[in-house]
């Protein structure tokens, strides 16, 4: 498999971010039995922010061997650890890499923050940030650093958008405006939708299968 | 400005980079069993905040991390020694009862580590290899010790160093868990200044003399490892 290594050996690392119950999770769940199945080998940082039910949740889920998957605690400062010091996180992806030598792809999932969350690039190569449609339609008009920054913006949730009185096109016109034609995908991690498109992204941008 | 002033102001700003919750170390994650002990009530004031870190300074830090700490110092003073950084770890190991606090502790020193091999910083990669390959532990107050001694950092200054950081450490996580304020922050920090003096004005235990007594803090870290909800490691 051709790996991105942009400045670093071993396997490459795939941030996600975004507000708490976005859909960061999820969209685990809904990538991780797409990329086994065509032999990317896995393995799983979260960052919960109280208790360790992310970590245990995937562990649990049956969808990747549960030593592959680590809950490291932030404590109360999710922000720090993935972008001012994310010393604990490297440590746990290292460990990872040391465990699993053959190990191609680690993703990291942030503990639910702020819009004004980012990477650190010592941390990771590549980064989504997963906002959800259930917040309101005035997300991205809001600009956050991460939203504006991430490598992939991430709209989930879109099932819920008659629910919740949002206009999904005029939501995503204003997404695709702020990002001034960095990729959005809008997604329901429910059932699928826009899945395969977030994997193409990871397969070229991060995997660089098509290069 | 003469030479001698320049090169104390660059010896200071040294101290102030190594000592300053900026520098990237982990330390956000660890309460050292506080967490525990405001979720069940029993520390919730500005005195039970003081009191909790007086003892960690005086039960655990005084008579083990402050000796692992100088005797690792030393051990790398000219030519790292170690063998002796090996010894040390396991004193620390086995003086160390509740496993949050032990694995803690390596998680920390993994971390201060792998900051500073990546800063080149003379004399730590050989240890981390070590400890990378199993043959090594790598508890926080030897690689604290390690880590300062090839950062050129004299062995009081790393004393202060590590004494300063934990009491930071703790203050910064009472403020997370809604204790005290940004101003009591800071008045605890001034007042455990003092105590630290008091007790780098002693010399050092010596190693094989390591001690620790904190048994309050002990059953709260253990019983933090069964707790349901928590924000830190320990
Ligand atoms: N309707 C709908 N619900 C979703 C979708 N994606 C996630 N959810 C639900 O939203 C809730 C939160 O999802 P999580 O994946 O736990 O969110 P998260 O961002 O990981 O949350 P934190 O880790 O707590 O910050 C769960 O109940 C999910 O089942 C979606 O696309 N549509
Ligand atoms: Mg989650």
């Amino acid at each position: 498999m051709n790996l991105s290594h942009y400045h670093r050996p071993g396997p490459a690392r795939i941030g996600i971010g975004g507000p708490v119950g976005s859909g960061k999770t999820a969209l685990i769940e809904a990538i991780v039995p797409r990329l086994l199945s065509s032999g990317v080998e896995l393995g799983i940082v979260t960052n919960d922010l109280v208790t360790r039910e992310d970590a245990e949740r995937l562990k649990a889920g049956g969808l990747i061997s549960p030593d592959r998957v680590l809950g490291v605690e932030c404590g109360a400062c999710p922000h720090t650890v993935i972008r001012e010091d994310p010393t604990l996180n490297i440590e746990a992806i290292e460990y990872l890499e040391r465990t699993f030598s053959s190990l191609d792809l680690v993703l990291l999932e942030s503990g639910g923050d702020n819009l004004a969350s980012t990477f650190s690039l010592d941390l990771v190569d590549w980064w989504m940030f997963v906002i959800d449609v259930g917040a309101g339609a005035d997300i991205p008009r809001k600009r956050g650093p991460g939203l504006l920054q991430c490598d992939l913006l991430i709209v989930n949730k879109i099932d819920i958008s008659p629910h919740v009185g949002v206009d999904i096109c005029g939501l995503k016109k204003e997404a695709e405006e702020v990002r001034g034609g960095n990729p959005v995908i809008f997604t329901n991690c429910r059932n699928g939708e826009g899945i395969e498109d977030v994997l193409a992204h990871i397969r070229r941008c991060v995997l660089l299968e098509d290069m | 400005m003469s030479r001698e002033s320049q090169s104390n102001i660059l010896s200071l700003l040294n101290v102030l980079r190594h000592g300053d919750s900026f520098f990237p170390s982990g330390a956000v994650a660890f309460s050292y069993g506080l967490e525990s002990l405001s979720s069940d009530g029993s520390v919730n004031s500005f005195e039970h905040i003081e009191e909790f870190i007086h003892s960690q300074l005086y039960g655990r830090w005084a008579g083990l991390d402050r000796a692992c700490l100088v005797s690792a110092h030393t051990a790398c003073l000219d030519q790292v020694d170690i063998k002796r950084l090996i010894e040390i770890d396991h004193i620390m190991d086995a003086a160390t009862l509740p496993s949050l606090l032990r694995e803690g502790s390596l998680r920390a020193g993994a971390a201060i580590l792998g900051v500073h091999t990546k800063l080149k910083t003379p004399g730590v990669t050989e240890y981390r290899e070590y400890i990378l390959s199993g043959n090594a532990l790598g508890h926080l107050a030897v690689s604290q010790g390690a880590c300062f001694s090839g950062s050129g950092l004299s062995v009081v200054e790393t004393e202060v160093i590590s004494a300063h950081t934990l009491v930071v450490g703790l203050a910064s996580a009472a403020i997370r868990l809604g204790i005290i304020g940004h101003i009591e922050s800071q008045s605890l920090i001034s007042l455990m200044g003092t105590e630290i003096e008091k007790i780098i004005s002693l010399p050092a235990p010596e190693i094989e003399e390591a001690w620790c007594f904190s048994p309050v803090s002990d059953i709260a870290v253990m019983k933090h490892e069964v707790s349901e909800g928590r924000l830190f490691s320990n």
